[in-house]
């Protein structure tokens, strides 16, 4: 006997019983093509507050379902709850033991859900298939629009940034040009152009400042080397003098 | 509020569920409200009085039912 699989999920407050057929509609057709069979679906409270929110709402429909399918079934109910953005909630049990036959034996009990509520929930899914389509569609033609409307943007806006970046540079040389050089006071309040113009004055100003700078290091640094070589100049007469030194003490020996 | 156990036997009991309940439906939301404090929390046996076979059931089926917002997991 193959299991017997039990499904509570909750259907947000704003669908109608079109959009909750549509729900059971769509899992119904997993379970089939599962070679399952739904033994019942059906509201079971409607409107009921929830013990917490859940992604948002504080209340929603709750519909139970009774379906019997391999040890596959739970797993692709779940998969498809998931997917589904009017189920916020679900839970799919497996029915077993005394629980199993008690419920077995109502759903035996009841009339199983009428051919008529079948085909409407089928009907419901496939309407909602099909507007879902659509407003796939839709969207995506209004994705178009929204990334020529973004490419528009884009364009004033870096049309934009080009007008604003001399001033922006003119800023960041009066910021940094204080311990440089002392006319920065002037580029606030020049005119924009002026800072255009004056701004990379100042900027190649100061790498010649820096170069310069670089310059001086090095002269100290040949300084230093100049007299490092001096050194062995000195020492070497030395040395030429303890071997003349040497030289006149083996004469004298 | 009453305790949620009696004695008799000599045993404790609890005042809500017989000794030999076959399966606790997680569905049954007015039932399991009786064993989680007011909290969320769920009940002890020593406060419920169900033996160790219900209690398993009942942690259970109060687990199920918090998942699917029947109960809530904390309350305030």
């Amino acid at each position: 006997m193959p299991n017997l699989y039990e499904t509570l999920l909750i259907v947000t407050p704003e669908a109608d019983d079109e959009g909750i057929n549509a729900v059971i509609g769509d899992l119904r057709s997993v379970v089939d093509a599962n070679e399952g069979t739904m033994l019942q679906a059906r509201i079971w409270e409607r409107n009921r507050k929830l013990a917490y929110q859940v992604k948002g709402k504080t209340e929603g429909h709750f519909v139970l379902l009774h379906s019997e399918g391999s040890t596959d079934l739970p797993q692709l109910l779940k998969a498809k709850m998931k997917l589904d953005e009017a189920v916020i909630r679900s839970i799919v049990v497996r029915l077993e033991g005394p629980h199993e036959a008690v419920v077995r034996k109502e759903l035996e009990e009841i009339e199983g859900d009428s051919a008529a509520g079948i085909a409407q929930q089928m009907a419901a899914a496939e309407r909602r298939a099909v507007a879902r389509a659509a407003a796939a569609t839709r969207t995506t033609a209004e994705v178009v629009a929204d990334e020529e409307a973004l490419e528009a943007q884009l364009a004033a806006a870096a049309a934009a940034a080009a007008a604003a970046t001399p001033a922006i540079i003119g800023e960041d040389s009066s910021a940094t040009a204080p311990p440089i050089e002392a006319t920065p006071e002037e580029t606030p309040e020049g005119g924009t152009e002026l800072d255009l113009e004056e701004a990379p004055s100042l900027e190649d100003e100061a790498p010649e400042d820096s170069a310069a700078a670089e310059d001086d290091e090095p002269t100290a640094s040949r300084d230093a080397a100049g007299a490092g070589e001096e050194i062995p100049e000195e020492t070497a007469p030395q040395a030429d003098g303890d071997e003349a030194v040497a030289d006149e003490e083996e004469k004298e020996s | 509020m009453a305790s949620a156990w009696h004695r008799r036997g000599g045993r404790k009991r609890s005042r809500y569920i017989e000794d030999d309940v076959e399966y606790i439906d997680y569905k049954n939301y007015d039932l399991l409200q009786h064993f989680i404090q007011d909290r969320g929390k769920i009940q002890p046996r020593r406060a419920t009085g169900t033996n160790a076979r219900v209690q398993r059931m009942l942690t259970r089926a109060i687990k199920r039912a918090r998942e699917i917002a029947l109960l809530p997991y904390t309350n305030g």
